[in-house]
């Protein structure tokens, strides 16, 4: 199982790099980055304030998928 | 119910004991007769002559000792000079959001920040060698003092200048670093004159900096745990068949000691305030 995000759509439908959006959730602009490629799973915190910030639910951002799923659109 | 559940609990953590033993045993049991053949090799090659060191090849480690420190500086410095020159120029073409950019500049910093650390380390390595050999030998300081007494003082100046040059090197360095990290970062805190200088980094550290830090550092304990291990077992051979006393022996373990009982104290801190953990 693994967590899976696209984190990345979103912050292009904000209209805002990285660096903008690690501004907006108080994370620097690697660990934005590092949570877009799948690199580090974000604190419970963190994905709030994220969804928050999109405007979305945690649950439209991150999602399980198990081992052979079809990924999310 | 409980009681049962707890015995076959039991049976289960023992039938893992005993598969996981015999392969302990037979590494512990390599790892003794390996030791022991170090042991008695280390002792046949001390009645060698390779052991007793030329007076050329003495002469040469003593060179070394004086001016080694300058070499590795002067390389080190070079090679964190490209690459932060390298990330600087990359910096100034970069447009704000090709990310592998960025990456690729974080990565460079990172390798400017170590070479700039071992710098500093190597620094204290050839002081404490240059000092032997200006100071520890008195027979030799003796003789030195009495036929050539210029020379030896300015070996002295040189060592002393050694760690100097070194230390200015590795705060230029860091320096350096931190200022353009902090460019690229500007959440990050702390300038590296500031005596609460780590205290300031850390706490402009998020969640994912401070996990890969919490994640090198157990592997930092790991690796310092098998260091320790392979200087305890140089220290036995080198206290009963070289003869270099106790001391070593003592040092490794005080770092052992420390290392291990401060992960210890700190699992049992955490457990007992689980609220001092998110600090």
């Amino acid at each position: 199982m693994s967590l899976e995000n696209n984190l990345k759509e979103h912050r292009e439908k904000l209209g805002v790099n990285q660096q903008e959006l690690g501004a907006l959730v108080g994370v620097s602009r690697q660990t934005i980055s590092q949570i877009e490629r799948g690199g580090y799973s974000p604190s419970v915190t963190l994905a709030l304030k994220l969804a928050k910030v999109c405007g979305v639910t945690i649950e439209d951002i991150f999602w399980y998928e198990e081992d052979g799923e079809e990924s999310k659109a | 119910m409980k009681e049962e559940e707890h015995k076959e609990r039991q049976q289960q953590y023992q039938k893992e004991d005993k598969k996981a033993f015999k392969k302990f045993l037979f590494v512990l049991l390599i790892s003794v007769i390996v030791g022991f053949m170090l042991g008695i090799f280390s002792a046949f090659i001390k009645d060698i002559w390779i052991i007793e060191a030329s007076e050329g090849v003495k002469r040469i480690g003593r060179v070394f000792a004086i001016y080694g420190g300058y070499i590795i500086t002067i390389i080190l410095l070079l090679v964190s000079v490209i690459l932060y020159r390298k990330s600087r120029k990359e910096f100034f073409a970069w447009d704000g959001e090709d990310e592998g950019i960025e990456n690729r500049i974080e990565l460079w910093l990172s390798y400017v920040s170590w070479f700039s650390q071992l710098i500093m380390i190597f620094s204290y390595f050839f002081l404490g060698t240059g000092a032997y050999v200006q100071l520890g030998d008195k027979e030799v300081v003796k003789e030195m003092l009495d036929t050539n007494f210029v020379s030896w003082i300015l070996n002295l100046i040189l060592v002393l200048g050694s760690m100097l040059f070194s230390l200015v090197v590795s705060m230029y360095l860091q320096q350096k670093v931190v200022n353009f990290t902090k460019e690229l970062n500007p959440e990050k805190q702390g300038s590296v004159y500031d005596l609460n200088f780590g205290k300031k980094w850390w706490g402009s550290f998020d969640e994912a900096e401070k996990f890969v830090t919490y994640k090198a550092s157990y592997t930092t304990m790991k690796a310092i745990s098998y260091t320790c291990m392979g200087l305890w077992l140089f220290c036995l051979i080198g206290m009963i068949f070289f003869d270099f006393g106790v001391l070593p022996l003592i040092m490794v373990l005080i770092i052992w000691l420390v290392q291990v009982s401060v992960y210890c104290l700190k699992v049992i801190y955490y457990g007992k305030h689980p609220s001092e953990m998110m600090k």
